[in-house]
């Protein structure tokens, strides 16, 4: 892998409040730029823990303890910085608008179509009416979903499909334009034409943002991703291009897994 | 579909494709220098036979990443899968060709004319003809239309056997004449080569059929 | 085949409790309605008690209920509020259970506790003392069904604000609180419904008054308490408009449930 790093995960242990033993030990795991990086693994294995570190959501409850290092590349200046070291509100804010997340269960804001894909840009202080209507539109058509709404964009979110909800999300998301979107189980919950809307449209998303991928679907990690990593009881067991993890993995265990013949 | 997948099936396609042309190219170049034992177009023919099997392996190995990678169903699986058993009777009818060619360029010279124009050019242009078809299968989508094809296929490959056995037979006869078993046992051997490319050619549009007509996947002769 | 018969059984069993339940339900309300329809007139909307009509104590009712709501549920709102998006988890349960805990206060208590610390110390009964056993009541319904109604709010919901950058309090009130509106208000409304038909809380503060009246700080005409007063007296004509003001309170209550639980018909609480 190449010097092209968007994220880097270096020796990174994570123990919720409360827990004796950490969730996640000592991942050392790159993010590479307008890549997909898929995480695979049984329940349990820490993957979803993992992927709410990055952006550093986990913080809404408190108590939780970090150790190593998650650095961000800062555009501006060319260095990487450890998020971690974040602590002041705006901060974090910041840092949620260049790293996006999008969850398993569809989440549309109780507002019209236009009000949720705008409320990310508002935040931003972009007011004029204009801009907003050219990002909203932008966000939409990007996420394949224009031609379904436009002609009802003051209508209630809640109206449309799980599909489309979901879509919607990914909408809102890429319209505050981040560097990094995290999917968590992103399709689970939907049917398997809504699934394959919506991988493709990850994949095309890969081009301007880079995308870390938290999936139980091991096909959908094989078909999607550029690099996978296998993860296991909070350890990262291997990590290396998709097509090297699917034909020819170099541990056991990954082999295990990905041949169904675990536990 | 997913924008990787579909094209890494194509291009798994069309390096067949591509393979098909030049193999099929060389046979044609081969037929035109032995019509006058033209030993520069005899090493132009060998040509384009140059690095087939590595290319071969390059698609043998891009099938086993879609087959790990994208978990093919139905057509697609089918698809994978003859073209994955194309490549091995496209390796064969290569390396056939390359037999061929070589015989000639050893032999060309001391073979009667009268053998070369009744019964050797007309087995290598049925030759020709089988693969020409067979090529032009790899891009149709209609199973009638392939079905069709087929049986043009079938036509020629009875062809090649008749004019085979038809030359043995001429051969063997003349044997009795000039007596010289082991130079007659090669130059047979040699026009056998063509005969089994088309037979070749026949396993291929099989393969091509069965994606589209699905059903078992057997290999008839 | 046991089983069949046991399954049998059983299902009679349950349907039979339902049925004596509703029965009983059902024989209150007719009960009511036949006794209070009887003595009912137009003229109740229109006389004051001390001329024999209800107009004055239905007032009189709708104003401590108000005002009680007023101060109350604000306060009962934000109180919610805070114990379930602000505070952490030990404090916030710890209001949580003081605050079931006065749910199921006897209402005769909170009517004596302000008695002593409004009447005694101002010298007289008031509207004033009423509203403030109203609100005591009040407040306590309000925090535990915005409580609950927030609680209804999916935790993704609010990490999907987070996660876009939004600060907390913006999460809270443009997304949680606009997600479990319909429920928060049908849940103030239910508890308007609940303080308007108490009686104990104003029986020592507030008591009622024969007479139409807005000045608060003196004894306030009541629909309940004067229910209470007009059931024990010895005419049959007091009794009669007893049955009359507790049929128009019964109506009043139902009616505002139903408008509830109406507006709640299509809202899924996801």
């Amino acid at each position: 892998m190449s010097n092209n790093l968007i994220m880097n995960l270096k020796k990174f242990s994570f123990t919720y409040a409360g827990a004796d033993e950490p969730s996640l030990r000592n991942i050392s795991l790159p993010i590479e730029k307008n890549k997909i990086t898929a995480l695979i693994g049984p329940s349990g294995c820490g993957k979803s823990t993992l992927l709410r570190s990055i952006n550093r959501i986990h913080d809404l409850y408190p108590g939780n303890r970090y150790e190593g290092k998650i650095e961000l590349l800062n555009e501006q200046t060319g260095e990487m910085e450890n998020i971690l070291d974040i602590k002041k509100e705006n901060d974090f804010i910041a840092l949620r608008q260049k790293v996006g997340m999008i969850f398993q269960k569809p989440t549309p804001f109780p507002m019209s179509i236009f009000d949720n894909v705008a409320y990310g840009l508002k935040i931003m202080g972009i007011k004029d009416k204009n801009e907003l209507s050219k990002r909203v539109e932008e966000a939409l058509r990007g996420s394949a979903l224009w031609s379904e709404v436009k002609d009802r964009l003051k209508e209630s979110a809640m109206g449309l499909s799980g599909g489309q909800q979901q879509r919607l999300c990914i909408a809102r998301a890429v319209a505050v334009k981040p560097e990094v979107l995290l999917f968590d189980e992103p399709t689970s919950a939907l049917d398997p034409i809504s699934t394959g809307a919506i991988e493709e449209l990850i994949v095309e998303l890969k081009q301007d943002i880079s995308i870390v991928i938290v999936t139980h679907n091991m096909q959908q990690a094989s078909r999607i991703s550029d690099y996978t990593a296998f993860m296991y009881l909070g350890d990262l067991v291997e990590f290396d291009k998709t097509e090297k993890i699917f034909l020819n993995p170099s541990e056991k265990q990954t082999e295990d897994y990905i041949t169904g013949r675990f536990g | 579909m997913l924008k990787n997948y579909d094209e890494d099936l194509k291009e798994i396609k069309n390096g067949i494709k591509v393979i098909g042309e030049k193999i099929l190219l060389s046979n044609k170049t081969l037929l035109e220098a032995a019509k006058k034992c033209d030993v520069e177009r005899f090493t132009e023919a060998k040509s384009y036979l140059k690095d087939l099997s590595l290319s071969l392996n390059g698609i043998d190995n891009e099938i086993i990443k879609v087959l790990a990678l994208y978990s093919p169903e139905a057509k697609d699986l089918r698809e994978v899968v003859a073209y994955f058993k194309i490549t091995n009777e496209l390796l064969r009818a290569s390396s056939n060709t390359r037999s061929l060619i070589k015989a000639f360029v050893r032999d060309c010279e001391s073979i009667d004319m009268e053998l070369i124009n009744s019964y050797v050019i007309p087995l290598q242009t049925s030759t020709i003809k089988a693969l020409e078809l067979v090529v032009s299968m790899i891009d149709l989508n209609d199973t009638d239309e392939l079905i069709d094809i087929m049986h043009e296929i079938v036509v020629e490959e009875d062809k090649t056997d008749e004019l085979y056995a038809m030359l043995e037979k001429k051969i063997f006869t003349g044997l009795k004449d000039s007596g010289n078993f082991e130079k007659t046992h090669n130059i047979l051997k040699a026009f056998r080569r063509s005969e089994k490319i088309a037979d070749r050619a026949i396993s291929i549009a099989n393969l091509l059929l069965y994606i589209f007509k699905g059903g078992e996947l057997h290999n008839i002769r | 085949m046991k089983r069949l018969l046991t399954n049998r059984i059983i299902l009679t069993l349950s349907s039979l409790s339902a049925l004596l339940g509703l029965a009983f339900l059902g024989w209150i309300l007719v009960t009511i309605f036949i006794k209070g329809i009887g003595s009912s007139h137009l003229s109740l909307f229109v006389n004051d008690l001390i001329d024999g009509g209800l107009r004055n104590l239905i007032v009189g009712q709708f104003i401590l209920a108000g005002i009680a709501s007023a101060v109350g549920i604000p306060i009962g709102m934000v109180a919610g509020i805070y114990i379930r998006e602000y505070s952490q988890d030990r404090y916030s349960s710890f209001i949580r259970n003081l605050s079931d805990v006065m749910m199921s206060a006897p209402s005769i208590v909170v009517g004596a506790f302000v008695y002593a610390i409004v009447v005694v110390p101002t010298g007289h009964t008031s509207g004033f003392a009423g509203v403030v056993a109203l609100c005591i009541m009040m407040i306590p319904i309000v925090i535990n069904t915005t409580d609950s109604m927030l609680s209804l709010v999916p935790k993704e919901l609010r990490e999907a604000g987070i996660a876009l950058g939004a600060s907390k309090y913006k999460v809270i009130f443009d997304i949680v609180i606009r997600s479990a509106k319909v429920g928060i208000m049908t849940g103030i409304l239910l508890a308007f419904a609940r303080i308007i038909g108490e009686t104990a809380p104003l029986l020592f503060t507030s008591q009622t008054s024969n007479y139409f009246s807005l000045d608060l700080t003196h004894s306030f005409p009541s629909l309940t308490v004067s229910i209470y007063n007009l059931a024990n007296d010895v005419e049959t004509s007091s009794r009669d408009l007893a049955w009359a003001a507790s049929f128009i309170l019964t109506v009043l209550v139902l009616f505002i449930n139903l408008t509830g639980r109406y507006i709640t018909r299509n809202k899924k609480f996801r």
